[in-house]
């Protein structure tokens, strides 16, 4: 964060807008004094007005403290005396309250202006400097990197701030991770991230939604088809009827590979081995020809080398895929390449999975992110039609499940970024990823997270230094996040919109609505 | 150390204790200037039912010893009051640290030029040793800045001095004319003593008094008159507090359980349950701590060294080897 020159005014605080003075501590930790009766929330962000170096600090609250003057036998006295006072129903008061009692907060640094520039915190300010709370012009610094998807506005403790915060595109393809605890607003947070693609019509993104709450939206609140630019922006696939505009969804026999189904079954060894040999001896067609002939049958054609229990099994997981209400057997019916087309022309695709069982949602998956790093692994090969492509970013919920091991969507989560194919895994437990994977994704979404152990797995993985923050992590409510990715100044705390009033601002930008199957079949 | 010696220091204790226990009878008590008989007996107690209105002064100062050069003294000394009633602080007037120099051989100079300058006459008596006068001269400072608070105060409001107002030689005279001054205009004047060495023949009577005092009138406020005549009392303010203190009245005012109550409508707030909150404050706005006295020291070492002087220089006035002893 360096070049670009910001306008510093260091103001003469007094009164309501001045909150304390810097007491001390190290470079790691600032601490103030700031009056009993003014309330500081972890959390909020400060600034400390260094005026002997014309600086101004950012500080973040990180803890806050009980201050007294004289000892501490005071404050145990006197508390005893009041419980003694209670217990005998006599009354009594406290003066000068104000003057003898205080409170410090605890902070650590973000940075600091100097000359115009934001530097890092290679500093400290002055000893008693003002500390205020930060207000909208002190933030310039920060809407240079706002990005162009907006997903909220910047948040110090509980209070907004009237500055934009979001992600610049550029960054999908270096994968997203969303962590959350249910009924944070993780969903809340999809539906507005979605709804900022609508809107710029740069990137493609596809939602996979198993639980069926994007399109319609939940109790009370509106969806994605609810987005005045949905009928231009939002196409829709579902292989069940949906009270608006969409698309079925289908999925051709002859487009599963061997790869797509060790993604939602294990296999033994010689199980993997008779896949292998049956997509070498019958390419596409392996699946479909593991399904309709018998095992003995396949037993002679691989003249004995695999036995027929190996056989038997496969073939029992293989109908259960042809079985399933979206595996179509006419190679020319598949939904997936108009799914890419979508997704190339910058639109946003949701694959409405609810109803299906967790392989089949897991196999649509898995299918389309294959598909989609394939297609932007050979057009790699051609840099003009490579450089045409939009960063597309795949969300998918519970993503520990396919983040554990090996598959498509870890591979995605390794070489996606050189192929502008992005991950956006939302999970409850981000340590139940594999951390090597997990090591891949640099823009962090948190949205509070109780167990210990995931915080610490975020922590870990993070751009930024969040350990400081812990306390703010744990404290975070309903639609409150903190957004990481490298060149972010710190991790930004940011409130996200609430997605009803968010598309309020897209009206009067509806395009012509989407025809029912446009291209399909 | 043998039991023998722990023995002796223990026989005293033991004495001192067991005379507690079922004193009654006449004592002797000693101050400075003099002292009084008294007959400590438990019909002298008297309870009284508090007040919750009241306006008033507290005065307090602060002294340290920032410097000793065996011969010399480096002192600092500052002084204020607060005028607040029984709801709250009203104002402050906090004076200035003052740092004043007193030698052995001209401390009987320094005294009396200090005494002149304050109340424009010779002191009654001379403190002896360096320590004493510059306490004396903080205690002079205290009651001139207490004429200074009763100018700004109505009929009917306390001055509340910390410390006692009978039995200090050096003071004496200020005392009485402030004790004038306060009757004048309708003010009452008080001595509260937060320390008492009262103490005579083996009986320490602050604790005698306490100890009665809070088994005859348990959960209540009481007063006990040490002296009438000086109007040297002992009192607990608030029903509940763990303390008792001296409280001295001005000898020429009669309502002394007016005055009382007026003083224990400002003793009820339980960070000093029992000690009137304004000479709290003020104690806590005046007081020189020791790190005050250590900067003072450091600023003027800084100054010596600026001016040429060295360090073995310095330490060849100032260093006490118990410092080096730790």
């Amino acid at each position: 964060m360096s070049g670009k020159i910001y306008s510093l005014t260091i103001m003469s605080i007094s009164g309501d807008k001045m909150l304390g003075r810097i007491i001390g501590k190290n470079s790691t930790e600032i601490v103030f004094r700031y009056p009993y009766g003014k309330n500081v929330k972890i959390g909020e962000i400060l600034a400390a007005e260094d005026e002997e170096n014309n600086s101004l600090f950012f500080l973040r609250v990180i803890d806050l403290q009980y201050g007294q003057e004289g000892s501490e036998r005071w404050g145990l006295r006197a508390a005893g005396e009041m419980m003694m006072l209670d217990e005998m129903e006599q009354p009594y008061s406290m003066r000068e309250k104000e003057r003898r009692l205080f409170k410090i907060g605890v902070c650590a640094p973000l940075g600091y202006i100097h000359d115009g520039i934001f530097r890092k915190p290679k500093a400290i300010p002055s000893h008693f400097s003002k500390v205020r709370r930060a207000d909208g012009g002190d933030y310039e610094f920060l809407k240079k990197d706002a990005g162009d998807i907006e997903i909220g506005r910047l948040r110090s403790g509980e209070r907004e701030v009237d500055v934009v915060v979001g992600l610049a595109g550029k960054l999908i393809p270096y994968h997203i991770g969303i962590f959350a605890t249910t009924g944070m607003g993780k969903s809340n947070l999809m539906r507005v991230f979605a709804a900022s693609v609508m809107g710029n019509g740069k990137y493609g993104l596809l939602i996979i939604d198993p639980h069926g709450e994007y399109y319609e939206g939940g109790e009370g609140t509106k969806g994605l088809k609810h987005h005045p630019m949905a009928g231009s922006a939002l196409v829709v696939y579902s292989p069940h009827h949906l009270s608006g505009p969409h698309n079925t969804l289908k999925i051709s026999a002859y487009e599963i590979t061997v790869g797509d189904v060790q993604n939602i079954f294990s296999f033994t060894d010689a199980q993997r081995d008779a896949l292998y040999a049956m997509a070498s001896r019958f390419g596409k067609e392996w699946l479909v020809k593991l399904c309709e002939t018998e095992s003995d049958e396949l037993v002679n054609v691989f003249s004995d080398r695999i036995h027929s229990m190996t056989f038997n099994v496969l073939k029992r997981r293989a109908e259960r895929i042809i079985e399933s209400e979206i595996i179509h057997k006419d190679e020319s019916v598949a939904a997936t390449d108009t799914i890419l087309g979508h997704l190339n022309k910058g639109k946003v695709v949701l694959v409405d999975t609810s109803g299906l069982y967790e392989y089949e949602e897991l196999l649509v998956g898995v299918i389309i992110a294959r598909k989609i790093l394939t297609y932007n692994k050979n057009a790699y090969r051609n840099k003009e039609k490579f450089g045409k492509l939009p960063p597309v970013l795949i969300t998918m919920e519970e993503a520990q499940r396919v983040l554990k091991g090996e598959g498509a969507f870890a591979q995605i989560a390794r070489e996606g970024r050189k192929f502008k194919v992005g991950l956006c895994a939302i999970t409850q437990q981000p340590k139940l990823v594999k951390e090597e994977l997990l090591s891949q994704f640099n823009t962090f979404f948190i949205l509070g997270l109780a167990d210990e152990g995931d915080r610490n797995m975020i922590k870990s993985s993070a751009k930024q230094d969040i350990s400081k923050i812990e306390k703010e992590i744990q404290t975070l409510e309903a639609g409150e996040a903190l957004i990481t990715y490298p060149g972010a100044p710190f991790a930004i705390p940011a409130k996200i919109y609430w997605y009803d009033d968010y598309i309020k601002k897209f009206r009067g930008t509806e395009k012509e609505g989407m025809k029912v199957d446009d291209g399909f079949y | 150390m043998d039991e023998k010696t722990f023995g002796r220091a223990f026989c005293y204790i033991e004495e001192v204790m067991n005379r507690s226990r079922g004193f009654e009878g006449e004592v002797k008590v000693k101050f400075d200037n003099g002292g009084f008989d008294i007959r400590l007996c438990n019909d002298a107690f008297k309870k009284f039912g508090g007040g919750d209105r009241a306006k008033g002064v507290a005065i307090d100062g602060s002294s340290f010893k920032i410097l000793d050069g065996l011969s010399f003294i480096i002192s600092s000394r500052r002084v204020g009051y607060v005028v607040a009633d029984e709801k709250g602080v009203i104002r402050k007037k906090i004076g200035d640290m003052e740092i004043d120099t007193l030698s052995k051989q001209g401390l009987k100079d320094d005294f009396k030029e200090k005494y002149g300058d304050l109340m424009d006459s010779v002191p009654p008596k001379i403190p002896d040793s360096m320590d004493e006068v510059n306490d004396a001269i903080r205690g002079l400072e205290e009651h001139v800045m207490a004429r200074e608070a009763m100018e700004t105060l109505g009929e009917g409001d306390v001055v509340m001095m910390d410390g006692s107002l009978e039995g200090n030689k050096f003071l004496s005279e200020i005392i009485k004319e402030n004790c004038n001054i306060a009757v004048e205009r309708g003010l009452h004047l008080v001595g509260i003593c937060k320390r008492s060495d009262l103490y005579t023949n083996k009986l320490p009577v602050l604790a005698w008094v306490k100890k009665r005092g809070d088994s005859i009138f348990a959960k209540q406020r009481w007063y006990y008159p040490l002296s009438r005549e000086r109007r040297v009392y002992i009192a607990k303010l608030h029903p509940f507090s763990k303390f008792s203190f001296r409280i001295d009245i001005n000898p020429m005012e009669e309502d002394v359980e007016g005055i009382l109550n007026k003083i224990s409508a400002f003793s009820n707030d339980v960070s000093y349950m029992g000690y009137p909150y304004p000479l709290a404050e003020i104690h806590r706005d005046v007081v020189i701590t020791s790190e005050d006295g250590l900067y003072c020291r450091k600023v003027l070492r800084e100054m010596a060294l600026k001016s040429g002087f060295t360090i073995d220089e310095w330490e060849d006035i100032f260093f006490d080897y118990h410092e080096y002893l730790g």
